[in-house]
C-alpha cells in the first residue's frame, strides 16, 4: 500500500512557565518530540498510549491544527508544514477529524443541517438544493432520520451527536480522517455502533483513518497496524497481529497486561499476580534521559539511562525502539 | 445478619417536567469481606443507590419513597443526620470517579486525612499524624512522610486517587463503597489501583460496592454482581456465572459488544438505540425498545426479578425462550 501521509522528524513543543510563584522559569514542554510516522492509503493506524503521551498532539500536528516546531508532514505528495494559509484551506479538504467530545464539538446554536453543511459553504459552495441534497446524504449515510435536519444538539444523546460530527467530517470526502478518541464519552451499549458505523463507512468510502484511543480492546478491532506512543514518542509500531501476538516493547507488555481479564476465571491474583508497572507517567516538562521509559521499565539496563534507542525492525513491518531487542534476534 | 441489606429502594427526582424515579425496588445484600460488582451505563440509577446508602442523596430534589437501608442492623434511612455523619468513616466509606474535584484544593493532603481521623476518634496531633502517614504507605505513596505538605495539584491523578484512598481507609470501614473508582484513570494506573483495592480488601476484611460500567473492573475484582438499567436491577448473580451464563438480553449485549484482547471479529454486536430519558422509559420492559428478543407481552408490564437458579435472578419473561 502507498503512503497517503508521512510524518519525518515532527516535534511539538510548547513554551511553558514553570518553576514557584518567584522563580518562574520558561521551560519547553515536549508534547510530540520526535516522531516519524506512515499512514498507508486505507489502512486505519492505531495510535495509543497514556494521557499525557502526545497522542492526540500528534493527531492534530499530521492534518496541521496545530503548526509544528520541526519536522515535516507530506500529505499525499505535498508538504504541507510549510503551506500558505489558502493553500493549506485547500488542502484541509482532505483531512479531517472527529473529536472526542460530542457535547463540546458541536455548536448548540447551529441545526443539524447547519452543522453538516458548513464545511460546503467554507469550502466555496452555495447553500443550495444542492448542499441540501448532500446533508441528506451524509444523514442517511450515518443513520440518522432525515427529520433530525432542523433539530439542536442538545435534542440528541451522545451516540447521535457522535453521528452528527462524522457526518460534517465525512461531508467534504476527505481521504483522512483523524478520529481522536471517538467513543470513549460514549456508553458502553453505544459504543460499537459508532465502531461499526466507522468501519462501513472506510469501506464505502475508500476512506483512511488514524484511530487515537486508549482502550486496546477497540484499537484492535478497529485497526490495521498499531503505533504504541510514550511521553512524545513512537516507542513500537506494527502490524496488528503482530503487535498483540509478540509485544516487543517492556511497555507495550505492560500496557496489555494491564487490561482487566475478559473472565472471572482468568484473574491472577496472589502469587505470581500480573506485573503490574509500577509508578506513572513522568512529566514531558523533563523527560528522562535515554529511554524515556527506564524509569518505569522492569528490564531497564546502564545503557538505557543515556542512549537513546533508534527504531529498529524486529520482523516484517514491526519496528520497536527498545535497547533490549537490538543487536542480535528478535526475542 | 448480612453487612448490609437494601431492600425494594425507591427513590425519585424533582425535574422540571416533573418527578422521576432514579432507582425503583432495587433489593440486594453484601457480606463482610464480600465485593459486589454493580454494572450499569449512565442514568441505571448505580451512583444514586450509593448515594442514598451514603445518606448524602440532596433532599429535595432527590426523595426516597420507599424501602429500607439495613446497615448491621440498623435502618439508615431513620438515622439522624449527626448518627450517619458519624457513621461515615468507621461505618461506610465511599471513593468517587473525580480525584481531582473530591479532594480540597487549599488543604495538604496531610490536614485531610487527619481531619477525618479526628472527627471520628481522639487521638492527639502526632498520633493522627502517625495515623495518616501509615495510611498513605499502604496506599502505596513513596516518601509518605514528605508527600503530607503536598497539595492536590502537586500529585498525578493516580495518586490523587490513593490518597482519596487513603481518606476513605483511614477509619477502617466496613464497607467501601467505590464508584467508578478507575473510570478516569490510564489502564497501567487502574491495574495499581484494583490490585490495591483487593490487597485491602484481604488485610481490613473490609465488603466493596464496587459501581462500574467496565465489564472487565468487574471480571478482575467482583464476587457476585448486579446489573442495572434504567433504575432498575435486570440481573443479579455470581460472577462466575455472570459470565458463563448471562440470562438478560441487556447483561448478554452488554458482554458481547466491547471487543476484548482475546476474540477476533469482523463486526461488534451492537446493542441499537440508546439509554431512554427517565421522563421518556417505554411502559413494561425498559429494555424493551433495544431487546432483539422483545415481543408484545414485553411492553405489557415490568418483568419481575425471578430467580433461575440458587443466587442468579433476571428480570426478563422470555429467558426461558431464549435459551
Amino acid at each position: 500500500m502507498a503512503a497517503l501521509l508521512e510524518a519525518i522528524g515532527l516535534v511539538k513543543h510548547y513554551d511553558v512557565e514553570a518553576g514557584g510563584f518567584f522563580r518562574r522559569t520558561r521551560t519547553a514542554l515536549r508534547a510530540v518530540d520526535g516522531v516519524d510516522l506512515t499512514i498507508r492509503s486505507g489502512e486505519t493506524l492505531g495510535l495509543v498510549g497514556e494521557s499525557g503521551c502526545g497522542k492526540s498532539t500528534l493527531g492534530r500536528l499530521l492534518i496541521r491544527l496545530i503548526p509544528a516546531t520541526a519536522g515535516q508532514v507530506v500529505f499525499d505528495g505535498q508538504e504541507i508544514t510549510g503551506l500558505s494559509p489558502k493553500a493549506l484551506r485547500a488542502a484541509r479538504r482532505a483531512m479531517q477529524i472527529v473529536f472526542q467530545d460530542p457535547f463540546g464539538a458541536l455548536n448548540p446554536r447551529m441545526s443539524v443541517e447547519e452543522t453538516i453543511m458548513e464545511p460546503l459553504l467554507i469550502h466555496g459552495a452555495r447553500r443550495s438544493a444542492e448542499t441540501r441534497q448532500a446533508v441528506t446524504r451524509m444523514l442517511d449515510m450515518v443513520g440518522l432520520p432525515d427529520s433530525t435536519r432542523y433539530r439542536f444538539p442538545h435534542e440528541f444523546s451522545g451516540g447521535q451527536r457522535q453521528r452528527i460530527g462524522i457526518a460534517r467530517a465525512l461531508i467534504l470526502r476527505p481521504k483522512l480522517v483523524v478520529c481522536d478518541e471517538p467513543v470513549s464519552a460514549l456508553d458502553v451499549s453505544v459504543q460499537a455502533q459508532i465502531v461499526n458505523l466507522l468501519s462501513d463507512l472506510q469501506g464505502e468510502l475508500g476512506l483512511t483513518y488514524l484511530f487515537i484511543a486508549h482502550d486496546l480492546g477497540v484499537v484492535k478491532h478497529i485497526s490495521t497496524r498499531v503505533a504504541v506512543m510514550y511521553l512524545g514518542k513512537v516507542v513500537e509500531v506494527a502490524d496488528k497481529r503482530s503487535l498483540y501476538a509478540r509485544p516487543s516493547h517492556p511497555y507495550t507488555q505492560a500496557l496489555l497486561a494491564s487490561v482487566p481479564v475478559t473472565h472471572p476465571s482468568q484473574r491472577k491474583r496472589g502469587v505470581g499476580a500480573q506485573p503490574v508497572i509500577a509508578g506513572d507517567i513522568p512529566t514531558a516538562l523533563a523527560p528522562p534521559s535515554g529511554c524515556r521509559f527506564h524509569t518505569r521499565c522492569p528490564h531497564v539496563m546502564p545503557v538505557c539511562r543515556t542512549d537513546e534507542p533508534a527504531m529498529r525492525p524486529v520482523g516484517t513491518g514491526h519496528d520497536v525502539a527498545c535497547h533490549l531487542v537490538a543487536p542480535g534476534p528478535p526475542m | 445478619m448480612s453487612l448490609l441489606e437494601v431492600r425494594d429502594l425507591t427513590t425519585s427526582f424533582q425535574t422540571g417536567g416533573g418527578e422521576v424515579t432514579a432507582v425503583e425496588n432495587i433489593s440486594f445484600s453484601l457480606e463482610k469481606g464480600e465485593i459486589l460488582g454493580i454494572v450499569g451505563e449512565s442514568g441505571s440509577g448505580k451512583s444514586v443507590t450509593a448515594l442514598a446508602i451514603m445518606g448524602l442523596l440532596p433532599r429535595p430534589p432527590a426523595r426516597i419513597l420507599g424501602g429500607s437501608i439495613m446497615f448491621e442492623g440498623q435502618d439508615l434511612l431513620r438515622l439522624s443526620d449527626r448518627s450517619m455523619q458519624r457513621l461515615r468513616g468507621p461505618g461506610i466509606a465511599m471513593v468517587f470517579q473525580e480525584p481531582m474535584t473530591s479532594l480540597n484544593p487549599v488543604f495538604t493532603i496531610g490536614e485531610q486525612i487527619m481531619e477525618t481521623i479526628g472527627a471520628h476518634e481522639s487521638l492527639s496531633q502526632k498520633d493522627r499524624f502517625a495515623r495518616a502517614v501509615e495510611m498513605l504507605e499502604k496506599v502505596g505513596i513513596p516518601s509518605a512522610t514528605s508527600r503530607m505538605t503536598d497539595y492536590p495539584h502537586q500529585l498525578s491523578g493516580g495518586q490523587r486517587q490513593r490518597v482519596m484512598l487513603a481518606i476513605a481507609l483511614v477509619c477502617r470501614p466496613k464497607l467501601l463503597i467505590a464508584d467508578e473508582p478507575t473510570t478516569a484513570l490510564d489502564v497501567t494506573i487502574q491495574a495499581q489501583i484494583l490490585s490495591l483495592l483487593m490487597d485491602l480488601r484481604d488485610e481490613f476484611g473490609m465488603a466493596i460496592m464496587m459501581i462500574t460500567h467496565n465489564m472487565g473492573v468487574i471480571a478482575e475484582t467482583a464476587d457476585r454482581v448486579l446489573v442495572m438499567y434504567a433504575g432498575r436491577t435486570v440481573e443479579q448473580a455470581p460472577v462466575g456465572r455472570l459470565f458463563d451464563h448471562p440470562l438478560h438480553p441487556y447483561t448478554r449485549g452488554l458482554l458481547s459488544c466491547v471487543p476484548t484482547l482475546d476474540q477476533d471479529q469482523d463486526r461488534l454486536v451492537a446493542i441499537p438505540g440508546s439509554l431512554p430519558e427517565p421522563s421518556r422509559r417505554p411502559p413494561g420492559c425498559r429494555f424493551s425498545a433495544r431487546c432483539s428478543y422483545a415481543v408484545p407481552a414485553c411492553g405489557e408490564s415490568i418483568p419481575p426479578l425471578a430467580m433461575f437458579e440458587p443466587g442468579h435472578a433476571a428480570a426478563c419473561i422470555r429467558v426461558r425462550d431464549i435459551g
